[in-house]
């Protein structure tokens, strides 16, 4: 039975638990799945801050999953926070839901819409558009303007916001895929491809903790990993952090 | 879950090994089946084959979705065909090139495409420039043996592999290797092992095993090709001397 860590990359552990059943219901049967927060960090990430503050908690949680025995590690955001800084002290293959999905929509359309929650969120999402080198296959990033923390008790609001975006990517942007930049959001999956269907609109739709728990799957699958070349271990040196021994 | 294998050769004495090499690499519930061309060529190693292999390669593929299958791989390094079958069928097609391609960028900074000729070497870069990959791209070097050769001297062949491939990693700076010949399915083990004995392990990808996982994740998370990056052609006349089962 192989064990995936899903880090919830923020201090809202209320999320865990409800992050685990989306998890565990699309896992394989040989897969088990564990959800972790953080100690320190944001209630939620949509800035570059709340990555800044994430990241040494994604680090520290990385490293305890490895030594517990985990075949894999999935950062739950798709702010991808901390992802090749984890790639760098641990061996076992981590995933990024927004890196995973971009490359997925790669091979499904020629160009994909991610939505993200706020516009000012979008910067952030097209440096990392440009970081993986995909802006020749990426359509403008969209927003939906309504906040994490009001994603989930907002439903209704959210739904639509999400399908008018959507839209929008299709008819003006000309995505032909879109993907669905938030976990949360990720939620309405299924609400928002219908909406879309509902005014003629069919176009891929991804649902990043599926896309990321299969290509977890399927790399535990093919037993491969990220390249130490590209990913070298650091050197030894001195670190000051408030755990340290869990860090290095 | 059924995968169609459509070999885009008239080589119908590697349907056996191809069989076996993707069902080893399936999920013990997918059921994988091989299909060769009636018109093509022996082995794919030019634009002219690929011509050639293309007009069977749709008919191959809209049979298979008439059949009831769930997934086609086309079971080739140069991906023949698939942007022209993604316009003819609604069910995913898997090109085992841009499957590899992209998770070989989620893997490492910079991938090095090993193909079978020199005169390759520029199709290679082209198809990877088409991904939008170009950026990730360290080089594509070739082995230089033909792939109706490669079978007549494993030893050599897997020596030459691993010749070539260390100077990718040590010359070129590639961080995954990417063997580009669906022919030398399962030896990715023995290259990286060759690699991490002279000193230079990097991550070598097994093409069919990649494109078999791609194809079981897009099945189970429901997901295919953007009909509006591949639309369907409208009816009209073609004529081809042999059967067609994708005109009007």
């Amino acid at each position: 039975m192989a064990e995936i860590i899903v880090i919830n990359p923020t201090i809202t552990h209320e999320w865990d638990e409800a992050d685990r059943q989306i998890y565990a219901r699309a896992a394989g049967p040989g897969t088990r799945i564990r959800v972790v927060s953080l100690d320190w960090g944001s209630a939620s990430i949509e800035r570059r801050v709340d990555d800044a503050l994430a990241a040494p908690g994604v680090l520290q949680r990385a490293i305890e999953a490895e030594r517990s025995g985990a075949s894999a590690v999935i950062i739950n955001c798709m702010n991808d926070p901390g992802l090749y800084a984890a790639r760098e002290v641990v061996r076992v293959p981590v995933i990024g839901p927004a890196e995973a999905c971009m490359h997925l929509a790669a091979m499904l359309a020629h160009r994909s819409c991610l939505i993200t929650t706020s516009t000012g969120d979008i910067p952030v999402v097209e440096e990392l558009i440009l970081r993986y080198q995909m802006s020749s296959r990426m359509a403008p990033v969209r927003a939906i303007d309504v906040p994490v923390l009001q994603l989930v008790s907002d439903r209704q609001v959210t739904l639509q916001a999400a399908v008018d975006v959507a839209e929008l990517a299709v008819c003006q942007d000309g995505a032909g895929a879109i993907i669905l930049g938030c976990t949360m959001m990720a939620e309405l999956a299924e609400e928002i491809r219908a909406g879309l269907s509902q005014r003629g609109l069919e176009v891929p739709m991804l649902n990043p903790p599926l896309v990321a728990l299969r290509l977890a799957e399927s790399m535990i699958a093919l037993k491969l990993s990220h390249s130490q070349r590209s990913y070298a271990p650091p050197g030894e040196k001195a670190i000051k952090w408030f755990a340290t021994d869990s860090i290095e | 879950m059924h995968v169609r294998i459509i070999n885009p050769t008239i080589t119908r004495s590697w349907e056996e090994e191809s069989r076996s090499a993707y069902q080893q690499a399936a999920s013990p519930d997918t059921t994988v089946s091989v299909v060769t061309l009636e018109w093509g060529v022996a082995s794919i190693e030019s634009y002219r084959d690929h011509a050639l292999a293309t007009p069977d390669i749709l008919n191959k593929v809209v049979a298979a979705e008439r059949e009831g299958v769930d997934a086609v791989i086309i079971d080739c390094m140069g991906d023949p065909g698939v942007p022209a079958a993604r316009e003819l069928v609604k069910m995913p097609v898997v090109g085992p090139a841009e499957a590899s391609l992209h998770l070989a960028a989620m893997l490492g900074y910079r991938f090095s495409v090993l193909t079978v000729l020199d005169s390759r070497i520029p199709m290679m870069h082209e198809q990877v420039a088409r991904y939008g990959l170009s950026a990730r791209l360290a080089s594509v070097r070739a082995f230089n043996i033909p792939v109706l050769d490669l079978e007549k001297d494993w030893d050599a062949t897997l020596a030459a592999l691993i010749d070539v491939s260390e100077r990718a990693v040590r010359e070129d700076g590639a961080h995954v290797i990417v063997p580009a010949c669906t022919g030398l399915a399962g030896k990715a083990p023995i290259i990286q092992a060759g690699l991490a004995q002279r000193g230079c392990e990097v991550p070598v990808l097994d093409p069919p095993s990649v494109a078999i996982k791609t194809a079981e994740m897009l099945v189970s998370l429901g997901l295919s090709h953007s009909q509006r990056t591949y639309a369907k052609p409208n009816p009209k006349p073609y004529r081809w001397p042999g059967e067609i089962l994708y005109g009007e």
